[in-house]
């Protein structure tokens, strides 16, 4: 049992001195006469007469000191100046509580009304991971492996796919946010979860390898949609817009047609004309070249050669790939590499619109989305659009960045689940702390963090922060390494 | 290393479980914990004449004894708590070697050791390491507890300074203090052997003392003050010939001498026989000479093996664990609880 003792207690954290001999580590959580408490800080205790202690040492280089102390004092000398400083947040307390079938349990309580502890005689435990999910409410099935606690005794940990709503994946380059996200992507389709993807960098193209040769075993589920590719192969298909299925003002945005100009209601007026029928961009220029006024004919030819050579306008199954892949789970990529910014803006902004009247139709029941870097692709209005509205046709964001300041403040202040993985950046480190999960003392640890360690935090871990390390993916061509210069 | 376990098994021993113990009160905000070394040299008289001096003094030249081996010893005790019967304490000793050729030094720490010493062991104790150390039995009681504790760490010394003379060649081997002999706990015979072991061994032996129990005559002032108006470096004597009482235990060359212009003056006591003319040994220690114009091994020596308090507060806890002893709370907070 690790050996305690209470310090200080100073607004909601508590100061721990504890030996170096001691295993305690940062996200383990301890019990303080019922107070629930999380490491989030380690430090040296800071005793006066260290400073002196230690440049005596330094006199001379320890690789030119040699010592003979007697046995029973070796194991006691400088063991004060290796004493532990543990900065422990208030979390709550567990209390005895009823279940939803009236069963008598322990469940976590936030908040702390009293404090009645000893700083003499109060325990301090290690409260175990077993016992912090049982009273967090958290059960996971016996197969999970998305990561491990980064607790003395690390536990198996899992996001379930059932917790999901609004989220951010976010840490600095080479901190693991995308490997984990594909981590959770593919626990997505194990869950028969159909997930959209705007990969920006082709980090997500290969998932359904197991190697450069032999497909996996998710390889049916994933399709790869790529803009001006000439012709399909294997999982990647071209990526195209039907004229039919988007509307008038759509088009017209995408190739910059001003509304209420004569172009604009010649455009209205072909749409309507066609109805529900199929028509490409040849019907649209044969009904321009019918345009009695010139300068209308001349405009919307130009639109039209425009939109040709755009290359995004054509006969496409996405709709139906969605509708069907939507019953079996599977992940969407659309491959947004090597597009320009117009491009891809109307490739995201033609997918959302139609995952949104798919979704209002109840064509789809829910659907995961995932954003990479949204802010090089989809606009503020846009976004906040998706995290109002497009939620409610089970529309479910996740995004992920390297930099959070880049999303708006709606992210934060509706966000369901924080996966926050390493940053050094104050500014950075604030911003997460705007979502209100957690607090900017936790979210310091994450200076500390190694590659692939984060604290999840939300619906997922009962709001309460869980300090994991993403295991690994195997069978798997995950992708998305940060390349090096000279290898 | 040099060889210590002997010794140091002499005072290690063990006690009665269960003793009541009573930790000194250490600060630890304290950057010094001041011990008290040596049982002080008793006041001799110098029939030398102020107005002489300057015939006596000699400049130094300073050089740094780059091909030489420089060895210096120091060491340190400290009370750790209060027994019913005596205290619990704790010696460490240093050595510090800078090899021929070479400006850098090594640190050997011989260290701490913690010594119970009670009114009923401390003759044993004392006894058991003269013999170990010296070679002979002594019939002498142990002093009170606390000047036991000295004796025990000045036991201990020697022995590193026996050691290391005979250990280490052709080095300048400076140590804390005097070649005084003659005494209780420094016999002549030990001093001479470590003189004649540090000569055969082609070493210059040096002890530098901060104060000394010499004093003029004529003026009653130290004999430190003869260098008072005079800039350094420099050296004066040997005052060893003025020595009106009991000169025969003053067994080396005594020089009152200044390492550096403005630095402190110094005992250094160097055996007749050194195998380096003296006015050498002086060029050498001026060229070692730091801050205050002590040398800079000898400080490092000493540095390096006082106790920290944060050591202290460590050692208190190691003996309560060792000796199984029960800490005894201190009665004046009782009775005068504000």
């Amino acid at each position: 049992m690790i050996e305690m003792y209470l310090l200080t207690k100073e607004a909601d954290e508590l100061a721990i001195v504890y030996s170096p001999e001691e295993k305690l580590g940062l996200g383990d959580t301890l019990t303080v006469d019922g107070i629930i408490a999380q490491v989030v800080d380690i430090n040296f205790a800071d005793l006066p007469g260290v400073l002196e202690h230690i440049l005596r040492k330094s006199l001379v280089a320890k690789a030119e000191t040699r010592e003979h102390i007697q046995p029973e004092v070796k194991s006691v000398i400088d063991s004060l100046t290796d004493q532990r400083l543990a900065i422990a947040k208030i979390r709550g307390r567990i209390v005895e509580g009823s279940d939803d079938k009236g069963n008598m349990k322990k469940v976590f309580k936030t908040g702390l009304s009293e404090f009645n502890i000893s700083r003499s005689r109060t325990e301090i435990k290690v409260l175990g991971q077993d016992d912090l999910f049982d009273a967090l409410g958290l059960y996971f099935p016996s197969s999970c492996d998305f990561g491990k606690t980064l607790s003395s005794e690390p536990k198996d940990f899992e996001i379930l796919a059932e917790k999901l709503g609004i989220n951010l994946i976010t840490g600095m380059k080479g901190s693991g946010k995308s490997y984990s996200a594909k981590r959770l992507l593919l626990k997505l389709i194990e869950r028969k979860v159909l997930t959209i993807v705007f990969d920006l960098n082709a980090e997500y193209l290969n998932l359904w390898k197991a190697d450069e040769n032999k497909p996996n075993k998710y390889a049916e589920v994933v399709k790869v949609f790529t803009p001006r590719l000439r012709r399909a192969q294997v999982n990647e298909l071209p990526f195209f817009i039907p004229l039919n299925e988007i509307g008038y003002e759509d088009f017209a945005t995408f190739i910059n047609v001003t509304q209420g100009t004569p172009t604009y209601q010649h455009l209205m007026q072909f749409w309507r004309e066609r109805g529900q029928t199929q028509f490409d961009l040849n019907d649209l220029e044969n009904f321009a070249n019918e345009a009695q006024n010139e300068a209308v004919r001349i405009a919307l030819q130009g639109r039209v050669d425009a939109a040709r050579a755009i290359g995004l306008f054509g006969p496409s199954n996405l709709t139906s790939l969605i509708t069907e892949m939507h019953k079996t789970g599977g992940v969407i990529i659309i491959n947004l590499a090597g597009m320009g910014q117009w491009e891809r803006s109307i490739i995201v902004e033609f997918v959302l619109r139609k995952l949104a009247q798919l979704g209002q139709s109840k064509a789809i029941g829910a659907v995961s989305l995932f954003l990479e870097e949204a802010q090089l692709y989809v606009d503020r209005q846009n976004m906040v659009n998706i995290l109002t509205r497009m939620r409610h046709f089970g529309i479910f964001p996740t995004f992920i960045t390297n930099d959070p300041r880049t999303l708006p403040d709606e992210v934060f202040t509706l966000l369901d689940n924080l996966i926050a993985f390493m940053f050094r950046n104050e500014n950075e480190l604030g911003q997460l702390a705007k979502s209100g999960l957690i607090d900017l003392k936790s979210i310091n640890a994450l200076k500390h963090l190694e590659s692939r360690q984060c604290i999840v935090v939300g619906n997922v871990t009962s709001n309460y922060p869980v300090f994991i390390e993403v295991s690994p993916q195997f069978g798997v061509v995950m992708g998305g390494e940060t390349r090096k210069l000279v290898s | 290393m040099l060889e210590v376990d002997k010794v140091v098994s002499t005072i290690c021993g063990k006690i009665r479980e269960g003793l009541s113990f009573e930790p000194s009160d250490t600060n630890l905000t304290d950057y010094f914990v001041s011990t008290t070394k040596g049982e002080g040299e008793e006041v001799n008289f110098v029939s030398l004449d102020e107005q002489e001096k300057w015939k006596k003094t000699h400049p130094i030249t300073p050089k740094y004894p780059l091909g030489s081996q420089v060895i210096a010893i120091d060491s340190t005790s400290i009370v750790l708590g209060q027994l019913p019967d005596g205290l619990v304490g704790a010696v460490r000793a240093s050595v510090i070697i800078k090899p021929a050729g070479k400006t850098c030094r090594s640190l050997e720490k011989y260290g701490p050791y913690l010594v119970p010493v009670t009114n009923q062991i401390k003759d044993l104790i004392y006894r058991t390491m003269f013999k170990a150390v010296y070679g002979k039995e002594t019939a002498v009681h142990a002093p009170d507890c606390l000047k036991t504790l000295d004796r025990i760490r000045n036991l201990l010394e020697r022995h590193i300074q026996l050691e290391a003379v005979k250990h280490y060649r052709e080095s300048l081997v400076l140590i804390d203090g005097s070649l005084l002999g003659g005494t209780v706990s420094d016999p002549s015979s030990i001093v001479r052997k470590i003189m004649s072991d540090s000569a055969s061994n082609g070493n210059s032996l040096v002890a530098i003392s901060k104060s000394t129990g010499l004093a003029l005559q004529q003026t009653q002032r130290n004999i430190l003050s003869l260098l008072d108006d005079v800039y350094g470096p420099c050296y004066m004597g040997n005052v060893r010939d003025h020595i009106t009482q009991k000169k025969e235990r003053y067994l080396g060359h005594i020089y009152v001498a200044k390492l550096t212009p403005l630095g402190e003056p110094y005992r250094v006591d160097v055996p007749e026989n050194a195998p380096t003319s003296h006015a050498e040994i002086f060029a050498r220690l001026a060229g070692l000479a730091g801050d205050y114009g002590y040398p800079e091994e000898l400080r490092l020596a000493h540095m390096t093996c006082v106790h920290s308090s944060i050591e202290i507060v460590e050692l208190q806890s190691a003996a309560i664990v060792l000796h199984g002893l029960t800490m005894k709370e201190e009665l004046r907070p009782k009775i005068f609880p504000l």
